[in-house]
């Protein structure tokens, strides 16, 4: 009976001009949408990849020189471009693509999005924008009639006197709606998520397809989420009127409302420091911080003390590489409790936003689905400590070669001039690498939006067969 | 005129009754309130932030300016030799310390839009050897980016239109389905007349909530200061009054068609997913992808090696020399005043030289980044006829200050003010004069100023001008409609 129920059902669907046209929208947006995602991180990480590799070159490259001034030229750290942000590329536009590795900590620099045109940001075609928004407006408009329109017509009070056992008569009702969707949706998610986990890139970041299989599952919780309220909201309307404004409604204020008024109260509650409270601050405390001057002569008596000597020229050690470092930690310390404040800020919004999740079900997957794309801003905030880690590296190794073979007799003031230095000594310092965090740790990050979707998938099926149960013939 | 008055009344009560639309009217209500408060406090955070900067930069100064005043009264072997030799005697160092810089205060209606505020960097800083740089990062929370600004211009552009079609998609279907419009319009009434006087009391409520939350949030915060602002405002008002008007008249063609509720639901709502989101959306992907702009990564990778050409490379003292006398020559074709003058410092001509060169490299790769930045602009504008919440957020976008005309407009300032500063301090570096005290007063100070209203006004002209020809068109098509209907 169920497949009868929903053979004709699927008959009537395919038939529909709303079907027809929201497929043809879906898939118009779709495949641009997977496209421009493809293509922009393909772009981005050949980009990134081939000057990551100019950078270590002109590294490797540099004339016979000081440590010191080696470490003024740095080097720039690309953001790593992780495979699922073709998917969903979550706040890419929004952070900078690179940072400079050098004396003292940047922040990273040159956001996609000042390159952008003017238009409000809403509405911008991404995969994830197509997922998280088009596909449950979609099916809204095909589920809510399911049956308040079988009710108007009168069809509902005759199939039920034919028999027809109500559980029978919902099964086949929605598969008869869902699967002409499913028909379109899951190969094109299929194809996608094989020729994501065939590509190179795949093995290249490790977990990715574990990733990818949690995504799915996010997402089809979610499209669960809305097929069943909208089911609940069909089976409970008086008219098809009211339920169509109602569905239209909820869409309208969980995808487009919530995340913006949850993102604006989570900035009023939570405020960020502003870029000038940041460098500001940074430029005070790296004030206060004692003078080189002075710091050359403690450390100086020290080692002196130290190697029991009384001349300069008897330690084994170039005190001023020994001040530099020390200066360095000092800055670094400074630098990243500052920066720490700032990503600390970020991460406390992301959990106001996982927990508003229970307004709205799209924020838990929003939060979710750029978490496990790499896209969110707990992962930028660990790329940026990944590179922070990779210049202190960086100056560490130089101030290590001024301490242990540079003349300890020579003053601080000709440290870019008297002290020369090849190809070996940069040659110490490894090119940046970027490890994927697990994804335990990540989930463990996100478990409240995973709880949250499956109370709202539990709560939301649990409505739906109450309103099924109780759904009036007549 | 008085069965008017009394029709009026008699719509009126009917939607008195309605609840759900004074749910919606509310809710409207509420965002409004909502978004204005956003938009306040953000635009005062920008104010703080300015404010701030320009004290401590002051501050700066001032500190600067005291500590040479005592050195030059400070018994001898009481300053260090660094001191004297490195510090606020010197030109050059007092360009590093109290350097050039340059910051766009916020825009005059910045609470109505925040636009691209919030990603564009709204401070640079020029030191004398280098080009402007921004120098103090947005540090909002990059999700909060992503999902764009809750302001009154989005609760204005998308809410608005929905509130409008929400309270005015079933004017008469439901009447028509359940058979009581026939009977109405057997009385001597005509249908249009009847739609007309339901839309006009409709729109009466929304107009009432806007202004009343508008006027009351205004009068508490003062934020319209100036005859300039208020005509920005008034006329940013005629473009929401046209907009509103444009989506009323989509209602009323609808309604016009005689379909049932729903069927006009899904119409209504179907035609701002197209206009509001589906357009917009398109006229940007086109843009990027038929005027993508050079490669950001690109520019660094061009800014990293022009900078160790010019600066490092130096395989053979020769060929040191005969780069370092290229980018003399250059610099004295580029300043003639220079060539001639004696006894200035060649090794700080020569850092001018290399200076000024590098930012003349990447100032012609940053003009390709603004070329097609302009072309992208100009093709969303163009697509801006297919959609009215295109036109009206173009003209809102110029008319708050919020635009990227006077993002440029202020880099283009900058730019010059830099140049001023370079004026202001070549010199005296090139000569090797000291700094007195009072020349820290002399030092060069940025003021933004505003861009002509003319300028403002015709901008946003074009697209208002658009929006009132789209909301007459789409009113009187309706208008007709409804009479062929009879």
């Amino acid at each position: 009976m169920i497949g009868l129920i929903a053979r004709r059902e699927i008959l009537e669907t395919v038939r529909d001009g709303r079907f027809r046209w929201s497929v043809v929208a879906l898939g118009f947006l779709t495949a641009i949408s997977f496209y421009t995602g493809w293509h922009e991180y393909r772009l981005r990480k050949v980009q990134y990849e081939t000057i990551q590799q100019s950078e270590r070159q002109r590294w490797l490259d540099q004339r016979e020189r000081s440590p010191h001034t080696a470490v003024h030229q740095g080097v720039y750290v690309f953001r790593p471009q992780l495979l699922l942000s073709s998917v969903d590329p979550g706040i890419e536009q929004y952070v900078g693509m690179a940072t400079h590795a050098e004396e003292g900590q940047n922040l990273f620099k040159w956001k996609p999005a000042e390159d952008t045109r003017a238009l409000h940001r809403f509405g911008e075609i991404t995969a994830a924008a197509t997922l998280q928004i088009v596909i449950p407006l979609v099916i809204a408009l095909l589920v809510y009639p399911v049956f308040i329109a079988e009710r108007e017509q009168g069809t509902l009070r005759l199939t039920m006197a034919l028999g027809v056992r109500t559980s029978d008569f919902i099964c086949g009702k929605l598969l008869g709606v869902l699967a002409p969707l499913a028909a379109v949706v899951v190969p094109a998610t299929a194809i996608g998520a094989v020729a994501l986990c065939l590509s190179s890139d795949a093995s290249y970041w490790p977990g990715s397809v574990e990733r990818l299989l949690w995504m799915i599952a996010a997402y089809i919780a979610y499209f669960g989420v809305v097929a069943a309220v909208s089911i609940a909201v069909s089976a409970r309307s008086s008219s098809s009127r009211l339920a169509l404004v109602t569905l239209l409604a909820l869409w309208f204020g969980t995808t487009v409302l919530a995340p913006q008024i949850a993102t604006e109260t989570a900035e009023l509650l939570i405020p960020t420091p502003s870029g000038a409270d940041v460098i500001t601050a940074i430029a005070r405390d790296n004030l206060q911080q004692k003078v080189r001057d002075d710091n050359l002569r403690d450390i100086e008596n020290r080692l002196l003390k130290q190697y029991g000597v009384h001349e300069l020229r008897e330690l084994p050690v170039s005190p001023v590489g020994i001040v530099m470092q020390s200066g360095e930690e000092s800055s670094a310390r400074i630098s990243n409790y500052h920066f720490g404040r700032l990503y600390g800020a970020w991460e406390r919004q992301t959990d106001f936003l996982q927990h508003a999740g229970v307004l709205s079900p799209l924020l838990s997957l929003q939060v979710l689905s750029m978490g496990l794309a790499g896209t969110d801003p707990a992962q930028h905030a660990d790329i940026a400590h990944a590179a922070e880690r990779y210049r202190e590296e960086l100056v560490r190794i130089m101030n290590d070669d001024i301490t242990r073979f540079r003349d300890p007799t020579l003053p601080i003031t000709t440290l870019a001039d008297d002290f020369h230095r090849g190809r070996d000594v940069w040659e110490r310092v490894p090119p940046f690498r970027y490890h994927l965090p697990p994804l335990t740790g990540l989930l463990e990050r996100y478990r409240a939006s995973l709880y949250i979707l499956g109370l709202w998938l539990a709560g939301s099926a649990i409505a739906a067969a109450l309103a099924v149960r109780r759904v009036r013939v007549d | 005129m008085k069965d008017g008055l009394r029709m009026l009344g008699l719509e009126w009560r009917l939607l008195r009754a309605d609840a759900a639309a004074w749910v919606a009217v509310l809710l409207f209500a509420a965002a409004l309130s909502y978004s204005y408060f956003n938009g306040y406090v953000r635009w005062g955070r920008q104010h703080a932030g300015t404010d701030n900067l320009t004290r401590q930069w002051e501050e700066n100064r001032v500190q600067k300016q005291q500590r040479l005043q005592w050195i030059s009264g400070a018994p001898a072997g009481a300053v260090t030799h660094t001191e004297l030799d490195w510090g606020p005697r010197q030109p050059q160092w007092a360009a590093v310390w109290v350097g050039a810089t340059a910051i766009l205060p916020p825009a005059p209606l910045g609470w109505l839009l925040i636009g691209r505020s919030d990603v564009q960097p709204s401070v640079h800083i020029a030191t004398v050897w280098r080009g402007t740089e921004p120098t103090v990062p947005t540090t909002e929370n990059p999700v909060k980016l992503l999902i764009g600004p809750f302001d009154p211009a989005f609760v204005l552009l998308y809410l608005f239109p929905l509130l409008i079609l929400g309270l005015t998609f079933n004017l008469v279907a439901t009447e028509r389905e359940d058979g009581t419009l026939r009977l109405l319009l057997s009385q001597p009434v005509s249908l249009r007349a009847l739609l007309l006087r339901r839309a006009v009391v409709r729109g009466a409520v929304i107009g009432a909530a806007g202004i009343v939350i508008g006027g009351v949030s205004l009068a508490a915060t003062h934020p319209v200061q100036g005859e300039a602002s208020v005509l920005r405002l008034a006329m940013c008002l005629a473009g929401v009054a046209l907009y509103g008007l444009f989506w009323m008249g989509l209602a009323f063609w609808v309604n016009v068609w005689g379909r049932s509720p729903a069927a006009n639901a899904l119409v209504v709502f179907g035609a701002w997913i197209a206009l509001a989101l589906v357009i917009p959306a398109l006229a940007a992907v086109t843009s990027t992808f038929l005027f993508p702009v050079p490669s950001r990564a690109g520019f660094i990778d061009f800014e990293r090696a022009t900078r160790l050409e010019l600066y490092n490379a130096t395989p053979t003292p020769e060929e040191k020399e005969a780069r370092d006398a290229a980018l003399l020559a250059a610099l004295f074709s580029r300043h003639p005043e220079l060539r001639n003058t004696a006894g200035l410092n060649r090794g700080r001509l020569l850092n001018a030289a290399q200076g000024e060169e590098h930012e003349l490299r990447l100032a012609a790769l940053e003009r390709q980044f603004q070329e097609q930045r302009i072309r992208q602009r100009a093709l969303v504008r163009a697509f801006g006829i297919l959609s009215p919440t295109m036109l009206l957020e173009d003209g809102l976008t110029a008319l708050s200050g919020n635009s990227d005309e006077r993002h440029d407009d202020y880099l283009f300032q900058a730019e010059s003010f830099f140049h001023d500063s370079k004026r202001f301090f070549w010199p005296l570096i090139f000569r090797g004069t000291l700094f007195n005290a009072v020349d820290y007063d002399r030092i060069p100070r940025f003021v933004y100023r505003e861009e002509p209203l003319r300028s403002v006004t015709a901008r946003a002209l074009l697209p208002l001008g658009a929006l009132t020809a789209a909301a007459l068109c789409m009113a009187a098509f309706a208008w007709f409609r409804g009479r062929a209907t009879l």
